[in-house]
């Protein structure tokens, strides 16, 4: 039982609902089977073939509008799940009646028969599909809707070959009355899937209500189908698919009906054999090809087959325009289109969102069906009138029909990857709508009210909101600074500047001598642009005074100064560098590398030894600028130093692609500290040059789990910025490492849930840690490769609390990902049992079950911080398999590591290492 | 002395390190020094300076007001949270209840550490917040405030 449950992809716990709903479907079609034939039978044996057949094809698509809009309202307005059983009940007391009616032989019984099972053979399997949605994500979908398909084509095949059976014996009539055991059956099966799994729907229901509360008017789902491009396309394809079938269906019945003319049990017979035939084919098809089929090679190809398959057999009836190759015809599409097609389109509801889904399904399904359906009925009347021998013109309609379905069904499969796509970019990606909107002259007026503010930030928002719209305001482009503006002539002055003045500038004059340096500094810069000359002068008597210079000067330089060389003096900076406080030091190591002369180099080295953090960080970030040669040892010391690390990764990533070597053998060096290595990455990214970025996807390979993990998100970002052409192969070998440490440390982590105490605690959460940062390592990795922002979206969605999230995101990697790497990761993120996950992991990279072979394997992979975990859970365990590895690790290159495996033997066995158990 | 796996072993039982990652708590665990404490020592007194972050990682260490009234017990927890992160001076005095051990860091190293690890000074950021908020609640609840107060 187990392994059939594993050979159909059915967990234990789903089994029983699968079950039920199965059977459910069985029974449906079974009734579904038997009506088709006995509407259609019953009509043309007593009726035949005229111009009323196609017209009630009309008819019923004129009914399914209203069908809808009443079934629709009835869902709003009472409860949900009941509703589907109160329709069953509906169908079998109706179904009651027509049993007493057809016994009576009325002419008129039988259009309003074969309208009643046009909406009946719709609506019956419908109520399963609907239930199905509530009860499951995308994922299972994939799974289970092949099964419970095949149950329904079991059902199909069955009700046909019954049908064939009981007419010839006991006629017609009496297969209504056996009809209505089998609906009461069914109705029995869903109530009982609902009761077993009320809480689910129940909660699915209430979604769907308060969507449906947000919602006004008639014709919501059109609205809505009309938004959505997939449900534009879904919705095209389903209305040409029924006006295809229906060509193919009137043809069949024409053909039959000239074939037996006015024998009811032999055409009654032959469709019911036929109908049995297509479902015996279908079922095989259904149980073991589609649900592989489709996981294989994914729902657009699901969907292009059947298109195709009656494309070629329309050229067969073309051609030969004979009875035989009609029922091939129909063959092929009562065949395909119950099983692949059926679950194909199916799953194309699946990434939307649940009441969406529903209620746009039931629109798609009667009404849009059916409107393809009348069209092709039309077609149908219109040429079956105006030709004797309808079989050719109507093969060739089919022929056409079937091209743009073809055409539309490609399009449908590539809308569904965009579908699920952005089911998961609305709800994982927050909007920022904070955006500064003002009418021109409200602005203006606005932020020069703001300029008289008492509050610092508001008048610095105001001037810099002054000084963005004067820049980019294309008559008062920035003009570089005269070198000697007091040599110019006024007259010159004026022609370089503006003389329309706006209403601020008076204001902003004022501002230049606010306490606030930063405040003054940008309304110097806005003054400057209209009266250049005073400003400059200004500043320049402040500059070659021995003093220091007030703060707004340097901050007017450090941000809008041009040839700044032309201001400064080494020997100024070294009679101020005594006197001036932390901040005026920053701004003048700044000012220092904008001068890009190395005469400062001798400054910024002797301030590498003041005693200030901020004043070092200053200089390590001017010296990068310079680029200085004999600076880079001294700048990779600095990368060791928490207070310094972050200046020194700037100023080495200052060097550009010439450093990149030596950062190069810095990685391969085990002599150099973890804390520098690691600092590394972030240097390569930071230089973006095709050299640095090969070193990072060298990096990837590294032992240390941060140094590869900050080159991958260093990759991560160059692909989002400026694109990588690295080919998927270059990551596969990383992701398929990461895939197989995921598995092991799974293994780890499930060996470890049986062990307490503390080491064994910081093991599993040092593991547990590792597992979720390997995921994240994985999409990482993925995203390299992958459509842009796929990987990241599928990451947000996997990582959310929502079920149907986790669902689509795995869904769109899915459809990205193939061969061995999918074979490989997909377990990974299908199963939700831990344990099944690293069992199938375990078969994929034939891993060792003793847990010191395992845990060796850990430990080779050469993760220090986790190999001290290990070896303190060893120590205080008495794992005396591992032993040997504590003690090789006493002169393992890591500190760390050497220290806990010292550590480790000292206390091994006695009584201190035991208190760490507890 | 007590080597950096053995103060992380201790040291990732304490609420403050919840959300910190096992790397990062051994980074604490390595700028963290030791002290021993005997029965009835004081480990601060009231108007001493919060420059140091003090953890309980072993034994009890019963907290006093200025006026010698109990305040509370502290077990696997910090002793001075707020008073370090507020830079305050300590009002209250510390003593061992038993045999203790209390691992501490200077300011300067904590500050380094955390301006360092971005992810590690969120991590104690959380704790902080979740704690706060905790209190803050607790408090709203034991002390509402007037409708006019709020106001």
């Amino acid at each position: 039982m187990k392994q059939l449950l594993e050979f159909l992809g059915v967990r234990q716990r789903e089994a029983v609902t699968v079950l039920l709903m199965t059977s459910y479907f069985f029974l449906a079609m079974t009734c579904t089977s038997i009506i088709k034939s006995l509407q259609s039978s019953l009509y043309l044996a007593k009726l035949g073939f005229d111009w009323r057949l196609p017209l009630l094809y009309v008819g019923i698509a004129a009914l399914s509008g209203p069908v809808v809009l009443a079934y629709r309202f009835l869902t709003r307005s009472g409860k949900r799940l009941r509703l589907g059983l109160a329709t069953l009940a509906f169908f079998l007391i109706s179904l009651f009646f027509f049993y007493i009616l057809v016994r009576s032989g009325d002419p008129w019984i039988y259009p309003l028969f074969y309208t009643w099972g046009g909406v009946f053979t719709v609506l019956l399997p419908i109520q399963g599909w609907v239930t199905c949605y509530d009860l499951y994500g995308t994922r299972e979908a994939k799974r289970l809707f092949a099964i419970m398909g095949g149950g329904g084509i079991l059902g199909g095949a069955f009700g046909g070959f019954y049908t064939a059976g009981l007419a010839q014996d006991q006629g017609n009539e009496i297969l209504l009355l056996h009809t209505c055991v089998f609906l009461a059956l069914s109705v029995v099966l869903l109530s009982v899937v609902q009761t077993r799994n009320k809480s689910t729907l129940v909660a699915a229901s209430r979604t769907y209500d308060r969507f449906e509360q947000k919602q006004d008017g008639a014709f919501k789902s059109l609205r809505q189908i009309l938004r959505s491009k997939h449900l534009r396309y879904l919705a095209t394809v389903v209305f040409i698919t029924g006006v295809s079938t229906t060509l193919i269906d009137l043809l069949y019945k024409w053909s039959l009906a000239n074939r037996y003319v006015g024998s009811e049990r032999d055409i009654a017979q032959f469709f019911g054999s036929l109908l049995g035939a297509m479902f015996i084919f279908s079922a095989p098809l259904q149980l073991f090809g589609t649900g592989r089929l489709i996981r294989r090679f994914g729902v657009g190809v699901g969907l292009l087959i059947l298109p195709i398959c009656l494309m070629l057999g329309s050229i067969g009836t073309g051609i030969i325009a004979a009875f035989w190759t009609v029922v091939l015809l129909k063959a092929i599409d009562g065949g395909l289109r119950n099983s692949l097609d059926r679950t194909s389109i199916e799953l194309l509801y699946i990434p939307l969102v649940g009441p969406v889904m529903a209620s746009v399904k039931s629109f798609v399904d009667l009404g849009v069906f059916r409107a393809g359906d009348a069209f092709g009925a039309t077609l149908f009347l219109l040429m079956a009138f105006s030709v004797a021998t309808p079989i050719r013109p109507t093969a060739f309609l089919i022929f056409l029909g079937t091209i743009v379905w073809t055409l539309l069904a490609w399009k449908l499969g590539k809308e569904y990857v965009q579908t699920l796509r952005s089911s998961l970019e609305r709800r994982t990606l927050a909007s920022s709508r904070a955006s500064f909107h003002l009418e021109e002259a409200v602005a203006e007026r606005t932020l020069t009210n703001a300029l008289e503010s008492q509050t610092p930030s508001n008048v610095l928002f105001a001037l810099e909101q002054l000084l963005a719209k004067e820049t980019s305001n294309g008559q008062r482009q920035w003009a570089d600074f005269p070198t000697s503006l007091e040599d110019l002539s006024q007259s010159q002055i004026t022609a370089l500047y503006p003389t329309d003045h706006p209403p601020w500038l008076e204001k902003v004059k004022r501002l230049v001598d606010h306490s606030d340096p930063e405040i003054a500094a940008t309304a110097m810069h806005l003054a400057t642009r209209f009266d250049p000359k005073l400003y400059i002068r200004q500043m320049k008597a402040e500059l070659r005074s021995p003093s220091p210079p007030p703060e707004k000067y340097l901050i007017y330089l450090d941000r809008y100064g041009r040839r700044v060389a032309s201001y400064l003096t080494p020997q100024r900076i070294v009679e101020w560098q005594q006197q001036i406080e932390q901040k005026r030091a920053v701004l003048l190591a700044r000012l220092m590398a904008k001068t890009s002369s190395p005469s400062y180099l001798p400054i910024l080295d002797e301030w590498l030894n003041h005693p200030d953090p901020v004043r070092i960080n200053a200089s390590i970030r001017a010296i990068g600028d310079f680029r200085s040669e004999q600076h880079i040892e001294r700048l990779i010391k600095f990368l060791d130093e928490p207070r310094t690390r972050r200046a020194a990764r700037n100023a080495l990533g200052s060097y550009g692609d010439s450093i990149v070597p030596m950062l190069q053998s810095l990685l391969k060096d085990p002599s150099v500290s973890l804390s520098v290595k690691r600092e590394i990455p972030l240097i390569l990214r930071s230089i973006n040059a095709p050299q640095a970025r090969e070193a990072l996807v060298a990096a990837l390979y590294l032992p240390d789990t941060m140094v590869a993990f900050r080159a991958l998100k260093g990759l991560n970002k160059i692909r989002a910025e400026v694109g990588l052409n690295y080919p998927e192969e270059s990551f596969l070998p990383a992701v398929q490492i990461w895939v197989k440490q995921y598995y092991e440390l799974l293994h780890l982590s499930i060996y470890l849930e049986a062990h307490g105490g503390l080491a064994c605690r910081l093991l599993g959460k040092a593991v547990e840690e590792r597992i979720a940062w390997k995921v994240e390592k994985i999409f990482r990795a993925l995203g390299l490769f992958i459509p842009q922002g796929d990987a990241y979206i599928s990451y947000l969605g996997y990582t959310s609390d929502q079920a149907r999230l986790r669902e689509n995101a795995i869904e769109l990697i899915d459809v990205h990902i193939k061969g061995e790497l999918r074979k490989t990761l997909l377990p990974v993120f299908s199963a939700d049992n831990r344990k099944e996950v690293a069992a199938k992991g375990r078969v994929i990279f034939n891993l060792p079950i003793e847990p010191h072979i395992l845990i060796a394997d850990v430990v080779h992979e050469g993760d220090p911080w986790l190999k001290c975990c290990i070896i303190a859970a060893a120590a205080t365990h008495d794992f005396e398999d591992l032993k040997e590895m504590v003690r090789r690790a006493q002169t393992d290159p890591n500190p760390l590591v050497r220290e806990t495996a010292v550590w480790a033997l000292q206390v091994w066995g006695n009584e201190k290492s035991r208190e760490y158990r507890c | 002395m007590l080597t950096t796996i053995e103060r992380v072993l201790m040291l990732q039982e304490l609420d403050l390190f919840r959300f910190a990652t096992t790397e990062h708590v051994a980074q604490f665990a390595s700028i963290a020094n030791e002290r021993y404490l005997e029965p009835r020592e004081n480990l601060f007194r009231p108007g001493d300076s919060s420059d140091h972050l003090l953890l309980v990682v072993r034994g009890r260490v019963q907290l006093f007001t200025a006026r010698g009234d109990e305040l509370r017990v502290v077990e696997q927890a910090p002793l001075n949270l707020w008073e370090f992160f507020a830079q305050a001076r300590l009002d209250y005095e510390a003593r061992a209840i038993d045999h203790c051990l209390v691992l501490y860091a200077s300011t300067e190293n904590v500050e380094e550490l955390l301006t360092g690890e971005p992810e590690f000074c969120y991590a104690v950021l959380r704790h902080l917040a979740r704690l706060g908020f905790r209190q803050g609640k607790a408090q709203s609840i034991l002390n509402p405030k007037p409708i006019s107060d709020v106001s």
